[in-house]
């Protein structure tokens, strides 16, 4: 092979490594920069730290693209760095209830559904991991914990409730929303 | 042309070597390893936009004309369908909630058009509770607000063996009719609400998902 052919061939397979590492350097930055991310789009409908009942999804009021026009749902946005978040929302007779923890960019980290309700609730406590150790470190040695928490990847992200009513259900879907409550939980 | 490109369509961009005078060896350093900077971050970011923007996913199972994300609601989400998240603001179905598949096309692989007539027929895999959906690409709900661009487990009409038969179309169909308006691409979409599938690749491979057959095209025309 002449020398100028060892140097094209070279440069060829420089380009393709530069643009294998371009490739997945954006791939995994985009989840960061994205600027219409899920908690975006919700940012501007929601306040933080409160519950909204969300417009069905399908249609063109819908924060969310892609969601079910079956499903009835309530969402709350946090930032754990205000403090952890109390989650909870009371069981019916809904044909499904779900209740599930996303990260900013929309990946499910963590989710109930009413096979685990409690005493009819769905009930847990969002936390970064900072935040779980100090909770620990908290926990008396003789009374056991019976909250559930979680440890969440990022401090924010959303909680999102979603409710399958039986058949002309609306009325249903709505009581059942309205149960759904976040607060902030300041430490003692 | 330096400044960074940012959109995949500059493909093209050759920087010509900047040095004049440096002849004859075409890879010197400066220009060269310019060039093949900038031409290396192109494509890097062309073929990121082209695989996010057919929807590409390594994650993906088809069963027949339908295709699941089994990971995409769950923490352990390949990088390609959590880049596609942030990028279309989407939310998926959690692995506690259920799965979620999507048909683009029939049984024979021809495109779903709102204009056609298709009929839905078979069985869905076990779960407590189903839904099935025509929206366009962007997810908005064809049909109009007569509520009928859509079926769950509850509402649909079911045979005496328990199967069903659910008609997709423009016109008004006598039994489990789903309205369709417009004339672009139609998704069917068909979300099982707890399911022992989630999670489980190879079960999912399996599972028995209602065919797509094609009746008539063409429209009311």
């Amino acid at each position: 092979m002449s020398q100028r052919g060892i140097v094209a061939s070279l440069s060829l397979l420089a380009i393709l490594l530069v643009a294998g590492i371009v490739h997945i350097a954006s791939l995994l930055v985009l989840p960061r920069v994205a600027p219409d991310d899920a908690f975006a789009r919700l940012a501007a409908v929601t306040p933080e730290g409160s519950v909204s009942v969300l417009a069905r999804g399908g249609s063109a009021k819908a924060a969310l693209p892609g969601r079910d026009p079956s499903l009835a749902t309530a969402v709350c946005r946090y930032d754990l760095d205000r403090g952890p978040l109390r989650v909870s929302a009371a069981l019916g007779d809904e044909a499904f209830v779900a209740l599930t923890l996303h990260s900013r960019s929309g990946v499910a980290f963590y989710g109930l559904n009413d096979r685990s309700g409690n005493e009819g609730r769905l009930e847990l406590v969002v936390m970064t991991g900072a935040q779980l150790d100090e909770a620990r470190s908290r926990d008396a040695a003789d009374a056991p914990v019976r909250d559930v928490r979680v440890a969440a990847p990022q401090p924010q992200g959303f909680v999102m409730f979603d409710v399958l009513p039986r058949i002309g259900g609306e009325v249903e879907a709505r009581r059942a929303l309205a149960s759904m409550s976040c607060r902030v939980e300041h430490a003692p | 042309m330096i400044g960074v490109a940012d959109e995949p369509a500059d493909v093209d961009g050759r920087v010509p070597p900047r040095e004049r005078g440096a002849r004859s060896d075409p890879a010197l350093p400066g220009g060269g390893v310019l060039a093949i900077a900038v031409v290396g971050l192109a494509l890097g970011l062309a073929a990121t936009a082209i695989v996010l923007g057919r929807g590409w996913d390594p994650g993906a199972v088809a069963v027949g004309p339908w295709v699941t994300h089994p990971r995409i609601g769950t923490p352990s989400i390949d990088p390609y369908a959590r880049a596609e998240l942030a990028r279309s603001g989407a939310v998926p179905m959690a692995s506690s909630e259920g799965l979620s598949f999507a048909a683009t096309t029939d049984d024979t692989g021809y495109r779903l058009v709102s204009t056609c007539t298709y009929r839905l027929s078979g069985a869905v895999p076990p779960a407590r509770f189903w839904t099935l959906t025509a929206t366009d690409r962007a997810g908005l709900t064809l049909g109009g607000d007569a509520g009928r661009s859509a079926f769950t487990s509850t509402t649909v009409i079911r045979d005496a063996s328990g199967g069903f038969v659910i008609e997709a179309g423009p016109e008004a169909r006598p039994g489990n009719w789903m309205a369709l308006s417009g004339d672009g691409p139609l998704t069917l979409t068909l979300r099982l609400y707890d399911t022992p599938l989630t999670g489980d690749t190879g079960e999912i491979a399996s599972a028995a998902l209602p065919g797509i057959t094609r009746e008539s095209c063409g429209g009311p025309g």
